[in-house]
Order: C-alpha cells, then sequence, then structure tokens
C-alpha cells in the first residue's frame, strides 16, 4: 500500500468512493510529452468520459489506466496509479492481473476468429478453471451482462466474426465483463457503430455502472453528457477540467472547456 | 461575448435568437409606455395601439419559440449556448406577459379618461411608480443584449421600489373608494393599471435573472432580493 501524494485540484469534485486514483500522471511517448501531470479520482460505479480534441491524451490516458502502453517499446508512465491502494505502475505489477480487472474495449471492434462461445471462454480460461456447465454459466451470465444473450443464444458455436458491427462490440463487452473486472475501459465504444446500436451500447454502460467503474473516451461530447456521471476534459496532454458532468455541460469553470463544448474550437 | 463557433451558422442561428427577442423585447416596452401615457394623459388612441399590437407580440413569441426548439434540436446546445436558449424561451414567456399587462392597463385607460373627477386621481404618482417599472425593463433588456451581469443585477432592488410604490397607491385608492362612492370604479380602474405595473416589474426582475444565469450560470431566483450577491 502507498500513501496517497497530492489530492486532486480544489476545484475537482469530491468523490468519496474511489475505484482508481490517478496522481502525478505523465507519460511519454519517446521524448514526447503526451500527458502531463495528471490528477483525478475516478469513482466507483460511475461513468467517467475524456473528451477533448484528437491528440489531447485521453485515449494515451485511458492506455495507461491498464499499462496497455507497455506493449509499445519507448513508452513510459510515470506518477501514480492507486487500484485498491496498490500502486499499478510498479515494475513488479502483475500485467495480466491487472488487465483481468481492468479490461478494455477498442473502437473497431475486435472479436477473435472463432465461435461466439470461445470469444468469452478464451480469456476466462486465463484466469480461472471452470467446468464445462460452470463455463457455459459464465458465457450465458456474460452475454446476458452485454444484452446479446437473446440474440445469440441459439448460434453459440457460430464465429464471432457473422455478427452484426453492433452485435460485435457488445461481444467484446461481453468478454470484458466475462472475467469480473473491477473496471472497464471504453475508447470510443460507439464511434463504429450506427445510432441504435450506440443506443443499446450506451444503455447498456448505465446499467453496467451498477457493478462496474467505467471510463469512456468518446468524441461524441452529447454522448459523454448522455451517459457519464463526471467528464474530465483535457487539451495538448493536460486535464483543464474535471467536473460532474452536469456541471461541465451547464456551467463548466473554465472557459477552455467551455469554448470546446459549445463548438468553439480553432 | 463568447468566441464564434467553429461553425458559424451556429452563431447565425444564435444572432436570429437574439434578434427575434430584442425586436419583442423593444415591442412589449412600447406597448408599455404607450399604455401608460394612454392612462397618464388619456390618450385613448395610444390605447388602440397597445390593443392593435397585441397580435404582433403574440405571433413574434410563436415564431421566437419555434426558432428556440429549432436551434436546440439541430445544434444540441450547451454550457453558455444552452443557457442562453433557454434564457431566450423564459424571457419571451415573461415579454409576452408583458404585453399582456400592457394591454389591461390599456383597457383600463378608458374608464380612468372618462371619470369626470380625473385631476383628483393619483395619476402623477401612479407615473413615477411606472418610471421605476419603465426603468427595470429597460435595464433588463439592455442587459441582455449586451449580456451584462453587473447591469441586470441592479434590476431587483428597483423592484422593491416599486412594491413599495404599489402598497402605498392601494392605501390611498382603498381609502379614496371607502370615503366617496362615486370614485369606486375609477379608483379600482387605478388600483388594476397599478397592479399591472407592479406585475411588468417582477417580469423585468425576472429578465434580469435569466441575464445573470446567462452569463455568470447562477440561478439567483427566488432568492433574497435575486441580485448576485
Amino acid at each position: 500500500m502507498v500513501e496517497t501524494p497530492v489530492a486532486p485540484a480544489p476545484s475537482a469534485p469530491v468523490i468519496t468512493d474511489v475505484a482508481l486514483r490517478v496522481r502525478n500522471l505523465n507519460f511519454y511517448y519517446g521524448k514526447f510529452q503526451g500527458l502531463k501531470n495528471i490528477n483525478l479520482d475516478i469513482a466507483k460505479h460511475k461513468c467517467t468520459a475524456f473528451i477533448g480534441p484528437s491528440g489531447c491524451g485521453k485515449s494515451t490516458l485511458l492506455r495507461v489506466l491498464n499499462r496497455m502502453y507497455d506493449l509499445y517499446p519507448g513508452q513510459r508512465a510515470e506518477g501514480q496509479l492507486l487500484l485498491n491502494g496498490v500502486d499499478v505502475l510498479a515494475p513488479n505489477q502483475d500485467l495480466n492481473l491487472l488487465r483481468a480487472k481492468v479490461g478494455m474495449v477498442f473502437q473497431k471492434p475486435t472479436p477473435f476468429p472463432m465461435s461466439i462461445y470461445e470469444n468469452i471462454a478464451f480469456g476466462v480460461r486465463l484466469y480461472e478453471s471452470l467446468s464445462r456447465p460452470e463455463m457455459d454459466n459464465r458465457i450465458e451470465w456474460a452475454l446476458r451482462r452485454a444484452a446479446l444473450w437473446d440474440e445469440v443464444k441459439d448460434k453459440l458455436d457460430k464465429s464471432g466474426l457473422s455478427l452484426s458491427g453492433g452485435q460485435q462490440q457488445r461481444l467484446c463487452i461481453a468478454r470484458g465483463v466475462a472475467v469480473k473486472p473491477e473496471v472497464l475501459l471504453l475508447d470510443e465504444p460507439t464511434s463504429a457503430l450506427d445510432p441504435i446500436s450506440t443506443a443499446r451500447i450506451e444503455e447498456l454502460v448505465v446499467e453496467l455502472k451498477n457493478d462496474y467503474t467505467i471510463a469512456i473516451v468518446t468524441h461524441n461530447m452529447q454522448q459523454a453528457a448522455r451517459i457519464s456521471d463526471y467528464t474530465a476534459y483535457m487539451y495538448l496532454g493536460e486535464m483543464v477540467e474535471f467536473g460532474e458532468t452536469n456541471q461541465v455541460f451547464i456551467k463548466p469553470r473554465e472557459k477552455r472547456t467551455e469554448d470546446y463544448i459549445t463548438g468553439r474550437f480553432g | 461575448m463568447p468566441l464564434q463557433h467553429t461553425d458559424k451558422s451556429f452563431d447565425e442561428d444564435m444572432e436570429r435568437v437574439r434578434s427575434i427577442v430584442v425586436a419583442m423585447g423593444g415591442l412589449v416596452e412600447k406597448q408599455f409606455t404607450r399604455a401608460l401615457d394612454a392612462v397618464r394623459y388619456g390618450d385613448l388612441r395610444l390605447a388602440a395601439l397597445v390593443l392593435a399590437e397585441e397580435a404582433m407580440v403574440n405571433q413574434m413569441q410563436v415564431q421566437a419559440d419555434l426558432l428556440c426548439n429549432q436551434v436546440i434540436a439541430r445544434r444540441q446546445p450547451a454550457a453558455i449556448d444552452l443557457r442562453e436558449l433557454i434564457g431566450a424561451i423564459h424571457t419571451i414567456h415573461d415579454l409576452e406577459r408583458i404585453g399582456d399587462e400592457a394591454k389591461k392597463i390599456a383597457l383600463r385607460s378608458k374608464g380612468i379618461e372618462t371619470y369626470p373627477d380625473r385631476a383628483s386621481l393619483p395619476l402623477e404618482r401612479v407615473a413615477t411608480m411606472a418610471e421605476n417599472a419603465r426603468a427595470m425593463l429597460g435595464r433588463a433588456l439592455d442587459a441582455m443584449i449586451r449580456h451584462d451581469a453587473l447591469l441586470a443585477a441592479t434590476v431587483p432592488e428597483l423592484d422593491l421600489e416599486v412594491d413599495n410604490e404599489r402598497d402605498s397607491l392601494q392605501t390611498n385608492l382603498l381609502a379614496r373608494m371607502g370615503s366617496d362612492a362615486g370614485a369606486i370604479a375609477a379608483a379600482l380602474d387605478v388600483m388594476f393599471v397599478v397592479q399591472s405595473i407592479e406585475r411588468i416589474g417582477d417580469h423585468a426582475k425576472n429578465l434580469a435573472e435569466y441575464v445573470i444565469h446567462i452569463v455568470e450560470g447562477v440561478d439567483t431566483r427566488h432568492t433574497r432580493n435575486g441580485s448576485l450577491e
């Protein structure tokens, strides 16, 4: 366990039940600094949205939260990222375990080229040894959590790639929740989807909040307004403003936030 | 005023909303002034103009509401844009009500004008009270045009004066009615005029509060004196 070094800025909302604490976080792509001294608390069982123009660092921040960047040489994070009081940026952190606790869904649906059933079972087997009936139950549970069960229950042996884009994305969410993570990171999960599939995913996010902490990166500000409890506006690697979504979209504290969310940019 | 939108046509939409709100504000301000002059000087032609203008105000209200709805539907505004559009919708409603009160004043002007002992009615005091209400409306509209929350914050204090004048005039008129049965009808007309002026002051105060909310994001409605403090 490590001490919390610095509290977030005084203007930030007071979050009592914190899932992830980000402290003095700096991130580098080689010599380029992608994130500059980020401090925020991600509230447990709430949805936190990250908005900002392309290149502002929002996806970078999401990738730090489960150390996805570790896959790439030359990328490094400094600072602290506390999950249940443990700094997961520490070198001895087991990355597989971290990613089981902090799952991720990407912009483009990425089902594995295998059956719907196996798409979900694959990840579960990495962490747990379940009997066949237990695994069957887990698959149904995960597909129900992702609001996909009714649509696929009769074709679990069909390829995940045979599903529509929206169904594929929900399959990825099912795959994410199947390992029972604490946090789900969603990186523009609906930008490739039609409005109805988008609405399904948004509804799902609101439902999943009951059991998981959600962090979502979105270019769609109205989406952030619709589904998130907290919103962070980022620009040029800095966190310009972090507040309750109602406050940010009605009366942002920072003029830079107001200019961005009202479409007065550049 | 904030920066221009990246999509300039959004600015044009907002400008259209502002224009119709300002035009409507100008029209009801004119109605109010004419209605007051009709009472003060017994000029029934002015009263007739006020009544004729009501249809215009109503039409503008419908147009302005439609425009606000269209901009909200098409732009999904946030922050200052959202506050300004919601403020415009509230403002339009209050302006229409001010027009209604002006009409009520105009309708009372005939009874006052035809009262034989017109000179005995406290019409100059009513005019003084009306000046304060007119100042409230003028300031609120100026504050709206200029997005000036500080100017808007000066409106509520005038409302206290208007309320005091209303109370004092009502006491005076009631006494007159008690002592002079022949004056009851005319005194009642004046009483209703006083009441309408006071209501217009309240609507002007509302307009000022909308400006403060648009500019500062602070809701001062139903606070002690409705000011920024």
